[in-house]
């Protein structure tokens, strides 16, 4: 078994999710304003309780400017629509915990906890907690023969999404990656770009999700969605040794490149992006540059469209358009580390 | 003119019928003539069992045609949330909807429930019954993939025959 730093590798993040809706209200699509500042003020009451009234940040969706929503969003692998709804939609993040909830997006409360690294226990004990501090103030809808009762029916039952991001730059050159879907269904998870469009991805960062909600316990998710994770490092790191013993210096040509891209171009679209940073994390994995993981982590906050727009607005650098914003902040950060190194 | 009898494919094989002087013509497709050996043996009694079945299979679409009417305008009493609506958004919209639109979100709750039948089968792997369970394993992903694309008719055609081919494993094993 590897240790959790050998993990860190291969799994980018983990998190668990929990979806609610409130007993006797009618879901998102039908319901009154007030039944969603209801559950606004249920859900705050339950923060401050549970957190303490200021160790959590608040965010109203519908009020924010787009790009504390897009970063939000980025900081919590999490999709909230950015235009504005009739009714108040809001995200309480605990940053402490990794914690937040979301509420009145597609199901009226969204619990999700995310952790660094390979670390489902935590990120599920966590979201537990939260949970049961919910249940204890506010009845969820739920019946006999569905479970937790959720707007979109593809999640009844446990209403619970575990699942890990992980980077598979290996199998994703080898053509590995049917094989592994196939595996993984096999253990009742879901392999899925984590970024992209269709079923093409934008650097070779994936999503490990459950299928099964139904005839299912929240402990079993827990554990497929570790089998599927272990199932995908094992691949993953057979995969990478095979390449880096057969095609060595294709790899350090391929990982060297992007890290110069990086450094100096002066236009990049996010999908270009993507493909560098997932190659300099598989540098930075391999031993080929000697960066941390976490600093390709952290580039890789730095390229996303919401960083990119705060940017953007904190410089004055509004006129410029998004792709070569992003390319600067990439030469602020890439080309003093490449300088060292070359 | 698609074949009377399947439906499916182009008829090109026309039969001409005198039942006690009421002429009349049937159209179907090569695929159902040869399966019925029809075109080497036109007796009375094969036609006769054709005239029947394509009677049979025009009430049956009917009877398909006007469930999909009936489903599409289903309507939720709690909180007046259509078919329709469901269809183009998957959203349902309120508790009660789970009930109203039972039998339409059946083959997605199925898709979300851990097959245990499958699963217990693959702890105990048993030579006979290793095609069966490839089989229910593909016909579950062909089932997925309708629903995906919301073809609920064909999802049911599926769902039913991996009950059969279920229920048909669970009376070998209780056999053995």
């Amino acid at each position: 078994m590897m240790d959790k730093k050998d993990e860190r590798m291969f799994v980018f993040k983990t998190s668990v999710r929990f979806f609610r809706n409130v007993k006797d209200v009618p879901f998102v699509s039908r319901f009154s304003p007030d039944d969603a500042e209801d559950i606004n003020r249920n859900v705050k009451s339950v923060c401050d309780g549970e957190w303490g009234e200021d160790k959590y940040d608040t965010l109203n969706i519908n009020k924010a400017e787009k790009c504390d929503i897009l970063y939000w969003c980025d900081e919590n692998c999490c999709n909230v629509r950015t235009g504005g709804t009739e009714y108040e939609r809001m995200a309480f993040t605990n940053s402490a915990k990794g914690t937040s909830i979301v509420t009145n997006e597609s199901e009226h409360i969204l619990v999700q906890s995310i952790k660094d690294g390979c670390d489902i226990d935590s990120a599920y004990k966590n979201a537990c907690e939260t949970m049961n501090a919910l249940s204890r103030r506010i009845p969820f809808a739920a019946s006999e023969k569905y479970g937790f009762l959720t707007a979109v029916p593809f999640c009844a039952g446990t209403a619970m999404k575990a699942g890990a991001l992980v980077h598979l730059p290996a199998l994703a050159m080898t053509n590995g990656l049917g094989k592994l879907t196939e595996r993984l269904a096999g253990e009742g998870a879901n392999l899925k770009p984590f970024f992209g469009e269709r079923d093409v991805s934008f650097g070779a960062f994936y999503q490990i999700t459950n299928i099964f909600t139904l005839g299912i316990t929240e402990d079993e998710t827990v554990n497929y969605i570790k089998t599927a994770v272990d199932m995908a490092i094992e691949a993953e790191d057979e995969c990478r040794s095979e390449l880096v013993s057969t095609k060595e210096r294709e790899i350090y040509n391929i990982v060297w490149r992007s890290l110069g891209v990086l450094a100096v171009a002066r236009r990049l679209d996010l999908k270009e992006f993507m493909t560098h940073v997932s190659n300099i994390r598989m540098g930075a994995e391999l031993g080929i540059i000697d960066i941390d993981a976490d600093f390709a982590d952290e580039l890789f906050l730095y390229g996303q469209n919401g960083y990119v727009d705060r940017y953007s607005v904190r410089f004055s650098l509004e006129n410029e358009i998004a792709d070569d914003v992003r390319a600067r902040i990439m030469r602020e950060n890439v080309a003093p580390v490449l300088r060292k190194m070359i | 003119m698609m074949c009377q009898l399947c439906g499916k494919r182009p008829a090109n094989v026309c039969i001409n019928i005198d039942i006690n002087g009421n002429k009349s013509q049937r159209f179907i497709c090569d695929k159902c003539a040869d399966e019925r050996k029809i075109k080497e043996n036109p007796s009375g009694a094969a036609i006769l069992a054709l005239v029947n079945d394509i009677r049979a299979a025009n009430l049956s679409r009917q009877q398909s045609e006007s469930d999909k009417n009936e489903q599409a305008e289903r309507i939720c009493k709690s909180c007046g949330m259509t078919y329709k609506e469901f269809a183009k958004t998957f959203m349902l919209g309120c508790e009660d909807c789970y009930e109203s639109f039972e039998d339409m979100i059946k083959p997605l709750v199925e898709s979300i429930t851990k097959p245990s039948a499958v699963s217990a089968q693959s702890e105990k792997p048993q030579n006979d019954a290793v095609p069966d369970r490839n089989q229910i394993l593909k016909l579950k992903l062909l089932l997925k993939q309708c629903v995906e694309r919301e073809d609920y008719e064909n999802a049911a055609k599926f769902r039913d025959k991996i009950a059969e081919l279920e229920a048909g494993k669970h009376e070998a094993k209780n056999d053995g």
